[in-house]
């Protein structure tokens, strides 16, 4: 009987893996990134709560959505070109690892090091906590909204570095892709009446409100897990494409 | 027949040939041949226009991980992880190669000591000398008990000693497994492979076997002394090519009462410089210098 391929290997993805998790945390940027994220979340954080007096990390949550469009690709943008300026993607291709794996080994290493991001901003509903007691429920809401947003934001980040070999290049452009994505309902006021609904669902900005408003949609999930999946898979096109 | 084209080039163009177990095969060619397209193709990094590369029966585009598993390819030295440290990326690639993790540690350590890198194991491949990372290279290649090198030209950059090092290298690594490398130079084909497949324009011009025929005597000379050595009763110019730093490498055919020991006497005692003189294959070296006519009036 013939041997035949499998179509994923966790061996080869865990070696990948911890390789390029050892990769982004021992870079500086990863440092940098954290420490703007926090310091900017953490300022609307003390301005809402001692200027405004409202006890809510809402509007800090919404302020590090927004960031998110400048901080992932800061991330995502060295993804690939790092290897292929070396050749040393010529060298990983050779071996018997999957484009599958390659890929998804990228994609969960930037996810983690946005996703500390995250967890190190839940410092801000744990201090509330112990001010008063803020509403929990609107709080997770908003942090799966975050989550699910920030995964959409990483696979379209390292989408575009698989097809741009420039970082700073590939940074910009997705920087503009996400940057449209997020405000895409704001063509509206020029694009004929019918069109509303089909922006409205594209809109990042709308699926992300809802999540800050405390409600969490199967069809807003949907969206942003649709986002991840159909990114990866070209993704993985283009890096098979050789 | 395998082919790569890249828009409307064809930098490789209907090849086809086989290669039986433990033969070290050169792929010879002048720059821009298609070697290293050739050899990236064999080793599964470019897909193929047209065409298919069986490994030990493997089809490498329908079964790529069991083919992958067979080989091991030694890049240019400069396309490795240059910030990663030698033991860390010899375990990576090892995991990535399918050696087993309670085999890993032993693999590592015997490449390591093959290729006698225990001096550099600390040290990120980037700070290396040209020859440690030439045989980080190689350490990684063979990591996986490969079937089947990929060599794509191996001594780049390599001084006089490190290539007769890989020279030995390469003649231990043929008693195991199959060994497959470019080069566009014709000294070292001739020193060490079984059999050569001259690339011309994308094209498998010839395969010969070499044999050790030395009815060719080639010299390493200064450009300026071709018009003495031209002037010499008797001397029979076969071919001339130039090299680098106004050298020349001439072939000069012997007649069946000249030794080479004969002509660099003659030579020598009319004030010529030599460089190197070697006996060559006489068909090989009139196939590749024919090679080289022919890409250079192309263009």
């Amino acid at each position: 009987m013939r041997a035949t391929d499998t179509l994923f290997s966790v061996t080869h993805f865990k070696a990948l893996l911890a390789k390029e998790l050892h990769e982004i945390f021992s870079s500086f940027t990863a440092y940098v990134v954290i420490a703007v994220f926090l310091a900017v979340v953490a300022y609307t954080f003390t301005s809402v709560l001692f200027f405004q007096r409202s006890v809510t990390v809402i509007h800090a949550l919404a302020q590090a959505a927004s960031l998110m469009i400048l901080l992932v690709p800061v991330v995502t943008m060295r993804q690939f070109s790092r290897e292929r300026e070396t050749g040393a993607f010529e060298l990983l291709l050779s071996t018997p690892s999957g484009e599958l794996e390659i890929v998804l080994a990228k994609y969960f290493s930037s996810l983690i090091l946005v996703s500390v991001m995250i967890v190190l901003s839940l410092s801000f509903p744990l201090a509330l906590s112990l001010l008063g007691s803020p509403d929990y429920g609107a709080i997770a809401s908003a942090y799966i909204g975050l989550f699910l947003l920030s995964a959409a934001y990483v696979a379209l980040g390292l989408c575009v570095a698989a097809f741009i070999n420039n970082p700073v290049v590939a940074a910009l452009v997705s920087f503009a892709i996400f940057a449209s994505l997020w405000m895409v309902e704001l063509a509206n006021y020029i694009l004929p009446v019918g069109m509303q609904y089909f922006t409205e669902s594209l809109s990042f900005d709308i699926h992300f409100s809802r999540f800050l408003a405390g409600a969490v949609f199967y069809s807003d999930c949907t969206y942003f897990l649709m986002v991840v999946l159909g990114s990866l898979l070209i993704c993985v096109q283009r890096v098979s494409y050789r | 027949m395998l082919t790569r084209r890249y828009g409307r080039m064809e930098a490789v163009k209907d090849v086809s040939f086989s290669i039986p177990q433990k033969e070290v095969f050169a792929l010879l060619g002048p720059n821009g041949s298609g070697k290293s397209t050739l050899l990236r193709m064999l080793c599964g990094y470019l897909q193929p226009s047209a065409g298919s590369v069986s490994i030990l029966g493997h089809d490498l585009l329908n079964e790529p991980r069991h083919a992958k598993s067979a080989i091991g390819y030694v890049p240019d030295e400069s396309s490795l992880y240059g910030h990663m440290e030698v033991q860390a990326f010899l375990r990576y690639m090892a995991a990535l190669k399918n050696v087993p993790s309670t085999a890993l540690q032993s693999r590592v350590r015997s490449v390591i000591e093959r290729l006698a890198l225990g001096e550099v194991l600390g040290k990120k491949i980037g700070a290396l000398s040209r020859g440690y990372r030439q045989r980080v290279s190689i350490a990684q290649a063979i990591v996986n008990q490969p079937k089947i090198v990929f060599m794509d030209e191996p001594t780049n950059g390599l001084d006089p000693t490190q290539i007769r090092q890989w020279r030995q290298l390469m003649l231990d690594l043929a008693e195991d497994c199959t060994v497959i490398f470019t080069s566009h130079i014709l000294d070292e084909v001739v020193a060490i492979a079984d059999r050569v497949g001259l690339l011309v324009a994308g094209q498998l011009r010839a395969i010969e076997s070499l044999s050790a025929d030395t009815s060719l005597v080639e010299i390493l000379v200064r450009n300026r002394d071709l018009k003495k050595i031209r002037s010499m009763q008797g001397s029979a110019i076969n071919n001339t090519y130039p090299v680098e730093n106004d050298l020349a490498r001439v072939s000069l055919s012997l007649d069946s009462n000249e030794t080479m020991p004969s002509i660099i006497s003659a030579l020598t005692a009319n004030d010529v410089d030599i460089f190197s003189a070697k006996p060559v294959n006489s068909d090989l070296e009139a196939v590749f210098f024919g090679a080289l006519t022919e890409q250079e009036k192309a263009g």
